[in-house]
């Protein structure tokens, strides 16, 4: 059981039906007025997913929206059934073994809605109630809370989104289970809080415990994870160490000086490419290090140098952009 | 066994059980208070007797209208027979709410999460609608008791607690059909719509029914749930107890089949 991967899946696949349980009747497909939706097409959400995710790894799930990042976790944990391929979570079959692998596995959905007139205290003892040793649980919780500073004696109704999903991570990690599957985990907090949730996190990792998170920011996986799978249109297009990510990975300068800077100096400049000169100020894209275009503009006076992030899509384009084979 | 959605089921119910249980009762009690004395119920009784048959049969008193003379007809007639459709408006919410409204308001997805197979938080929740559906025909009951002392009239307790008992089995059979829709369908509007509507057909099946005027009306009103529910039949002579059974198997099955129903979909995905 030991050597058993995280999370290992087989041409995971899932096809939404296109529409609803109740348009399978056709005397409702006929009711006027739009109150039940027309057919609609059904939706490729994941295709052929094959991944493996290894103990004590923080792995990152990485992709634009409508990816299939939630449909993927959603699979993992039974709350949808594939329509081909099987997925195994701790050794264990999603499906078949679904109430043996919940006691090990902590989760925080996207949207997560709790019950909204409880106070925060009692759902996390319904919860502890769920899982069994209740004393034990609720210390593990209260130590949690107290640490993203979270106020459990209020209902979730006055809570705001933010200390919605720190109740929501108190739920997901109570039992200490050995594998957190978290998506969109730190959306809504804020960035002190992003600095306590990542350590808690990397914290989880020192235990061996295996953290499997879905983002759609770059900076953030980069920040937490070991190794990160890239998801679009459902197909999985890589899965790479952050290192090698980040070693393709280019940032967008903007750069103002004092006078004009002249056409030209910055072609042939080493990882320099698509420079849009302006007056005073150049935009370029960087690949690799800042020492090559330092030096082409030690001549001139430097106002200013900003530097943002390129979006995942920039990365995708710089990365497949020539259409290589995906590596696994 | 611990039991845990049963209980926090139990205790996030006690306001509700409370709230509905009083108005039942308040309900209840007016309708004793306000009881017409012997003259006026003789009067009322002659009154519906010249009446044409079918206005007497869709009332649902049958053709004794010398019951209907009495202090036991008049609530028989005047509370428990048709007001059946109130009090299947409690079970429809709470049905509603086994599977469909938790899973339109998400927290379905944090529960299952937990270790804990489908089927039981069907059961469990179910069973413990059942328990405050006692409670709030014990507090029902407690009305009409109230209502007995401040009027000070005489009515056979015995045929009461009858017809109080004889609301259960009703109340319980529609909470299995809402279950099994709404572990079918999975938002709470359309579950609410489609029982409801089939409530409402019961009732005016029923009615016609009663009147007894066409054999197809007749024989459609048999799929009506109050036919065999009928509370006037039993002030009358005594508890059905095939119908009392029928309705509790019936819904306790229709509550396992939407086990199966609800374990074989995928939450949330449509
Ligand atoms: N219940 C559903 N029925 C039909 N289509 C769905 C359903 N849920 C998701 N989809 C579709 O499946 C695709 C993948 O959706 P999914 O929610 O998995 O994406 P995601 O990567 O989590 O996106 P986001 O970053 O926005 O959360 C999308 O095209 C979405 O529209
Ligand atoms: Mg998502």
């Amino acid at each position: 059981m030991g050597e058993s991967p995280a999370i290992q899946t087989e041409n995971l696949t899932k096809i939404y039906a296109g529409s609803g349980r109740l348009t399978h009747f056709a005397a409702f497909r006929k009711i006027p007025g739009g109150l039940i939706a027309p057919p609609r097409p059904p939706v490729h959400a994941l295709e052929g997913l094959d991944l493996r995710v290894e103990r004590g790894e923080i792995f990152g799930f990485l992709g634009p929206n409508g990816a299939g990042k939630t449909t993927m976790i959603r699979l993992l944990l039974d709350l949808i059934r594939p329509t081909r391929g099987k997925a195994a979570v701790l050794g264990l079959d999603a499906q078949r073994d679904a109430v043996a692998l919940h006691r090990r596995v902590g989760f925080l959905p996207s949207e997560l809605s709790l019950w909204r007139n409880q106070r925060a205290d009692r759902i996390l003892r319904y919860v502890a109630s769920v899982r069994g040793d209740v004393p034990t649980l609720l210390a593990e919780a209260n130590r949690l809370a107290e640490r993203l500073a979270l106020d459990t004696t209020r209902k979730v109704r006055t809570y705001s989104s933010g200390n919605r999903r720190k109740l929501g991570l108190v739920i997901a990690m109570m039992h200490k289970p050995e594998l957190l599957i978290l998506d969109e985990p730190s959306s809504g907090l804020d960035p002190l809080m992003q600095q306590t949730f990542y350590q808690l996190l990397r914290e989880a990792r020192a235990e061996g415990r295996t953290v499997f998170l879905s983002s759609h920011i770059l900076s953030e996986v980069q920040t937490i994870c070991d190794r990160v799978g890239i998801l679009r249109d459902g197909i999985l297009r890589a899965v790479e160490s952050v290192e090698a990510l980040t070693h393709v990975e280019f940032r967008r300068i903007r750069i103002r000086a004092r006078e004009e800077i002249p056409a030209g100096c910055l072609e042939n400049v080493a990882g320099v490419s698509e420079v849009r000169l302006q007056g005073r100020t150049a935009e370029l894209q960087l690949h690799g290090d800042f020492d090559p275009l330092l030096r082409a503009l030690s001549n001139f006076y430097i106002e200013d140098v900003r530097q943002h992030d390129p979006s995942l899509e920039e990365i995708f384009l710089a990365y497949y952009g020539d259409g290589s084979a995906v590596e696994q | 066994m611990a039991l845990p959605v049963f209980r926090e089921t139990l205790r996030r119910s006690v306001a509700s059980t409370i709230y509905w249980g009083l108005a039942f009762a308040a309900l209840a009690l007016l309708t004793v208070v306000m009881l017409p004395g012997a003259e006026m119920l003789q009067t009322f009784a002659d009154f519906m007797a010249s009446m044409p048959l079918v206005v007497i049969r869709a009332m649902g008193v049958g053709e004794d209208l010398e019951f209907l003379a009495t202090a036991e007809g008049f609530i028989a007639v005047g509370f428990f027979s048709k007001m059946l459709i109130f009090f299947v408006a409690y079970p429809l919410v709470m049905g509603t709410s086994i599977s469909a409204g938790e899973e339109e308001n998400g927290s379905l997805e944090v529960l299952l999460s937990l270790p804990l197979p489908r089927w039981r938080v069907i059961v469990e929740k179910y069973a413990a609608y059942l328990v405050t559906m006692t409670a709030i025909l014990l507090i029902l009951y407690g009305g009409i008791l109230l209502g007995v002392f401040l009027a000070g009239v005489a009515l056979d307790l015995a045929v009461i607690r009858a017809a109080v008992f004889n609301l259960f089995p009703s109340m319980c059979f529609i909470m299995g059909v809402t279950t099994l829709v709404g572990a079918y369908v999975s938002q709470a509007r359309y579950v609410l719509g489609i029982v409801a509507t089939y409530i409402i057909v019961s009732f005016l099946l029923d009615v016609v029914g009663d009147m007894g005027i066409g054999t197809v009306a007749e024989n459609l009103s048999y799929i009506s749930f109050f036919r065999y529910g009928d509370s006037v039949a039993v002030m009358q002579h005594g508890l059905e107890w095939s119908s009392v059974v029928a309705f509790l198997v019936a819904g306790v099955a229709l509550m396992l089949l939407s086990t199966r129903v609800f374990d074989l979909r995928d939450i949330r995905a449509d």
